[in-house]
């Protein structure tokens, strides 16, 4: 299966229609229009929503007042460089104003990585173990790789059990699987604390595109607890089925990953220091 | 301000970057930090002769490239455009030929004196390439620079052989297995008593021309992995560079994307290894001849916690064995193992898993 580079660059850049973005390593230009009563107004309002674009990249984006999606995001000033009003536009007595916004990814990133490091120094034992299988496609790395980068970004430390990562089989039904695994983690392997167990079923879909099914379970594996439960289904179209089958593989690794570390975050804060 | 120090070269020089997604800002600064390390490279190039210096050097240029006040001076900006997907900077550059020289030595020494006294435990690495047709590439410079770049982050480094070989013949590697199979050869074959492994593979994905130039993207995957407990860290993205032909362009995007990578990695390291010295080791304790109907499992437990081990969980595996998930404030697994068999006296050394996929102590119990 050779797959067109664009469509590698594609899913990269899946959640992210609408701005410019390279690597979070310093300022980048993002677009963004506000459309409020007053110029004044609109301008920090597409401050505010260039800020959230380059946020989403690293949290699940929320609009709870208290999750650290929001918190961030009413900080937005500290992280606007330049700004610069590319066209301006009146109807209905509302105001959009469409701006070329530099913001400072790298710091929304230290960020977000500081309010993970902080939750990490709640609680020292703080560490991720991903068991997922993947139905429909062999690139389950795809998968771990985002888990990964969603559980670091928090402030977990993600370890690797390849003794039950071997034992996944594609066999079982999903709750089958699901109840094999959490007892297999819970009875033999004790230094897993907390595990994210479930299943991706991806299929194609019609003639380009794909369809998955998702659900993953974030387990705090000391009080045999679930932190939370993510259910979601996704679809994805791209110029063939093979890049719809990728595009919708990492945007269901991606949501899931990114919701169950915030969920997990906050649990763990909730929980304090064991 | 460093005019004052010695000699100094001045030049104009030109650095090229590739246009993505059409982030001007980023290519411009790309294309000057270019055109300043090539500068760097070449002042320092005249020092260097033989493999391990060139990585060295490399790891010198980034240093040197990175610090703004000292070594090289940017006296203004010539001409900088687009030209097709790229992005072209010529700028006038100075530099201090004394002050490159002394940190070139300086530097070297240092990297030297970390290779023999590095408290730090040691890291493997290994790291494998393919061309943009899947076939496997000589990564040779590309492993001593990402040695050097580790080893400049605080370790004895060394290259792991086995494990490189294993990845040149493989060409799954979206299988878990896989990787699985990596640590597990990574543990049982170490080269000189490492605790980590740092894995990568760049793959290329794309090289196409632009004018008279190329532009190559590379894919960089990269993990550390503890080789004396579960902990890893990964490092995932895309780079591209230009070049003046196919190769230069994939060499010089293989070079930002094994750069990138390893000071990601390094970092994360360090951080593990410090987490390591406050917290200490992490592992799991196995036990056998013992029943769980048995009290004296608990006075195992107690005399552990009177080692200083802190117990997570415990446990009675599906095949019978006593299992325990410990801290314990020791440098080192055999420190632990010592330490129990001193003070425990019904645990006696038991059978060690050749086959397991993690480093585990195992004791029997009499």
């Amino acid at each position: 299966m050779k797959i067109s580079f664009w469509a590698l660059v594609m899913s990269c850049l899946f959640f992210l229609s609408g701005f410019e973005i390279v690597h979070a390593e310093s300022m980048v230009a993002v677009q963004a229009v506000g459309v409020e009563s007053n110029e004044s107004q609109a301008v920090e309002s597409a401050k505010r929503q260039a800020v959230e674009k380059i946020l989403a990249r690293f949290l699940a984006p929320s609009k709870d007042p208290n999750s650290d999606f929001q918190k961030i995001s009413a900080r937005y000033r500290e992280f606007v460089g330049g700004f610069e009003i590319t066209k301006k536009q009146k109807s209905n007595g509302k105001i959009s104003i469409y701006s070329k916004v530099q913001v400072d990814a790298e710091k929304i990133q230290s960020t977000v990585q500081s309010l993970g490091k902080s939750a990490q120094e709640l609680n020292e034992d703080l560490e991720a173990c991903f068991l997922i299988r993947v139905v429909g496609s062999n690139d389950n790395a795809r998968v771990y790789r985002s888990c990964n980068d969603s559980f670091q970004r928090m402030g977990f430390r993600v370890v690797n059990s390849d003794e039950v990562l071997t034992q996944i089989d594609g066999d079982s039904s999903s709750e089958k699987f699901f109840d094999r695994l959490t007892q297999l983690v819970y009875q033999d392997f004790p230094e897993i604390t907390m595990a994210v167990i479930g299943e991706i079923e991806v299929e194609k879909s019609g003639e380009d595109g794909a369809n998955s099914i998702v659900h993953l379970r974030a387990i705090d594996m000391l009080s045999r607890r679930v932190i939370a439960d993510f259910q979601e289904t996704y679809r994805a179209r791209g110029s063939n089925s093979d890049e719809s089958i990728m595009l919708v593989l990492d945007k269901s690794a991606k949501n899931s990953s990114e919701t169950l570390a915030d969920k997990s975050i906050n649990y763990f804060r909730k929980e304090g220091s064991r | 301000m460093f005019m004052a120090t010695g000699i100094c070269s001045a030049e104009v020089v030109t650095g090229y970057a590739a246009i993505t997604n059409g982030n001007i800002e980023t290519a411009r600064e790309q294309a000057r930090n270019n055109a300043m390390r090539a500068f760097v490279e070449q002042e320092i190039g005249v020092q260097i002769n033989s493999q391990m210096d060139v990585s060295m050097g490399m790891v010198i240029r980034d240093k040197i490239s990175k610090e703004s006040n000292g070594y090289v001076k940017l006296n203004r900006v010539i001409n900088e455009y687009e030209e097709g997907g790229i992005f072209v900077s010529k700028i006038d550059v100075t530099a201090s030929d004394t002050l490159i020289r002394i940190d070139l030595r300086d530097v070297k020494r240092s990297l030297e004196m970390l290779s023999e006294n590095s408290n730090y435990s040691g890291v493997a690495v290994a790291v494998s390439g393919r061309d943009e047709n899947g076939r496997v590439e000589d990564m040779a410079r590309i492993n001593y620079y990402v040695q050097d770049k580790i080893q400049e982050a605080g370790f004895r480094t060394v290259v792991n052989d086995t494990v490189r070989s294993y990845m040149d013949r493989t060409t799954d590697f979206s299988n878990l297995n896989v990787g699985a199979e990596i640590r597990r050869l990574a543990r049982t074959n170490r080269e000189a008593e490492e605790n980590a492994l740092v894995r990568g593979t760049l793959n290329t994905v794309d090289v196409h021309s632009v004018g008279s130039r190329y532009v190559a993207t590379v894919n960089a995957s990269f993990e550390l992995v503890a080789l004396d407990s579960n902990y890893s860290a990964s490092f995932s993205d895309y780079f591209s560079a230009v070049g003046r032909d196919r190769f230069d362009a994939i060499a010089n995007a293989e070079e930002i994307a094994a750069r990138t990578a390893s000071e990601n990695l390094g970092r994360k390291a360090l951080e593990y290894e410090q987490s390591k010295i406050a917290r200490g080791i992490k592992t799991t304790i196995v036990i056998t001849g013992i029943s769980n109907t048995d009290p004296r499992a608990e006075d195992i437990l107690q005399s552990l916690e009177g080692l200083r081990c802190k117990i997570g969980r415990s446990s009675f595996n599906s095949r019978g064995e006593f299992v325990i998930a410990v801290s314990a404030p020791y440098t080192s697994l055999e420190d632990l193992r010592r330490e129990i068999l001193r003070s425990i006296p019904s645990l006696h050394r038991g059978i060690d898993n050749e086959t397991s996929y993690s480093e585990k102590l195992y004791f029997s119990f009499q």
